[in-house]
């Protein structure tokens, strides 16, 4: 067996070992490593303000406001422009991101642990679809609702996981999985089942009956809920397979609106990066071609572990929000066994005879086949301030692969 | 002989590679099928190269 063979076998054998589980609720800035004041984390590979598409300068501006650092969403943007708030990529600092994926210190997040190798990964709460910071919306109701979500939805999961102790996120996700969850767009399923762990201990907090009503309910109808979760699960996993001598295995996908940008386990430190393309999207009501702005969010971590647009055929049911056909999905999840190494041990498709899923892109057969990741994904209004335009398809821009290809070759002297 | 101009009339294609040219042959009725086949490395010269390279390790 070859040097990369032997090191992508590594990498996965890593990957498919790793169990995340959610163990707790913190404030950024107490847990996620190098969060400090006046720094926002974003989705995607680092980027300056400068460059920053507009939904994710929105959401920018929100949590400038959320934080009390400016008091308009207009002085927070001048604050940005003066140099004032420091930028930096969530996936530098152990964390992901939806969407525009920012990240303030203030902000709640879930904590999730890799039990087998050790790992810590973070990512914020789920606000729901539609008018919200993630989509760079930043009007009184979007940061009503994360005030609101500081205030009584975090304390109680906070005091919920005290009583549930770590909750086994792979295993809700292998059985979302075999309910219809493709786990990036759709993770319906994964949220009830999320819910169910948690509701009993909601209740035996002792909170205000009205407070643990107002919060089951607000995850209950959030079908998105799990996503957090589904993400920081997925590259707990992922980091787990990263930093292996020799391996091609891609263990981040990741877009900002402005760049894609991939990082492969033997080149730690480096991204690769290229242009976002714009997603091909199904509209929500009221909104049309034209309106939609580009690739964007640390959500494509599903896809680089083999889930969302990799496990369409889980969910048929989300080919119609994306766009597609059942045998669209069928020929998705083929197609991305050719540029994959192996199969997922322990998250089958029932749909195929209850294979595993693929994981594991090997930048070399992504180049050699010319096949680019595809991509389920939520999609943003142009401009800032608008929301949720829709859900769409994407493919992954070829040159971060060549990028990456050639770095390696470099790097390992062949 | 007779067999051969039966298959004259009644041609049956297999495309291989750019698929525009299989959709318009089954616009038109044609018996295709599609193989859905790319160059290495969609035809990049240095790619090919590079993968060459890598075999060796």
């Amino acid at each position: 067996m070859g040097k990369i063979e032997e090191a992508n076998e590594k990498a996965v054998k890593r990957i498919i070992e790793a169990k995340p589980v959610a163990i707790g609720i913190k404030k950024a800035k107490d847990v996620i490593p190098g969060m400090k004041e006046h720094m926002l984390l974003h989705a995607g590979p680092p980027i300056t303000w400068e460059r920053m598409c507009d939904p994710q300068r929105g959401a920018v501006m929100g949590a400038a406001v959320f934080e009390g650092w400016a008091d308009t969403p207009e002085e927070a943007a001048k604050m940005a422009e003066r140099g004032e708030i420091e930028f930096a990529a969530c996936h530098d600092h152990d964390s992901v991101g939806p969407m525009a994926g920012i990240t303030s210190p203030s902000m709640s997040v879930y904590m999730v642990k890799n039990e087998v190798h050790g790992n810590m990964t973070y990512c914020n709460l789920n606000e729901g679809l539609g008018k919200v910071l993630r989509y760079g919306a930043y009007s009184k109701e979007v940061l009503d609702r994360l005030r609101w979500m500081e205030s009584e939805m975090a304390p109680l999961l906070t005091e919920a996981f005290k009583r549930s102790g770590p909750i086994d996120l792979a295993g809700i996700m292998a059985k979302a999985l075999h309910m219809g969850d493709e786990l990036h767009c759709r993770n319906t399923a994964a949220s009830l089942i999320f819910l169910k762990a948690m509701a009993p201990h909601m209740v035996e907090t002792g909170f205000d009956r009205r407070v643990v009503g107002k919060v089951m309910k607000f995850m209950g109808e959030n079908e998105l809920t799990f996503l957090q979760l589904s993400m920081a699960a997925a590259k707990a996993a992922a980091d787990a397979g990263h930093g292996i001598e020799y391996s091609t295995i891609v263990t981040t996908m990741t877009r900002n609106g402005t760049d894609f940008g991939i990082r492969v386990s033997g080149l730690p430190g480096q991204w690769f990066t290229a242009p976002v393309a714009i997603p091909k999207t199904l509209f929500f009501p009221g909104f049309k071609e034209g309106d939609e702005g580009g690739d964007i969010g640390d959500s494509t971590i599903m896809e680089t572990m083999g889930f969302g647009n990799f496990a369409c055929i889980c969910a048929p049911a989300v080919v119609q929000v994306v766009g597609g056909t059942v045998k669209d999905a069928e020929n998705f999840t083929r197609e991305m066994r050719e540029i994959t190494a192996t199969k997922h041990k322990g998250f089958t498709i029932p749909y195929m005879n209850f294979e595993g899923t693929s994981l594991g892109i090997d930048i070399r057969k992504v180049v050699g086949t010319g096949i680019a990741p595809s991509i389920n994904t939520g999609v943003t209004h142009k401009k800032a301030g608008v929301g949720g335009v829709g859900f769409g398809l994407v493919r992954a821009p070829m040159d971060c692969f060549k990028k990456a290809l050639k770095a390696f070759t470099e790097k390992y002297g062949a | 002989m007779k067999e051969h101009a039966r298959f004259l009339r009644e041609p049956k294609i297999i495309n291989v590679g750019a698929k525009h040219f299989y959709d318009d042959l089954k616009a038109q009725g044609a018996d295709s099928v599609h193989v859905d086949w790319r160059p290495p490395a969609g035809g990049d010269r240095e790619m090919a190269e590079l993968l060459d390279k890598l075999k060796k390790l």
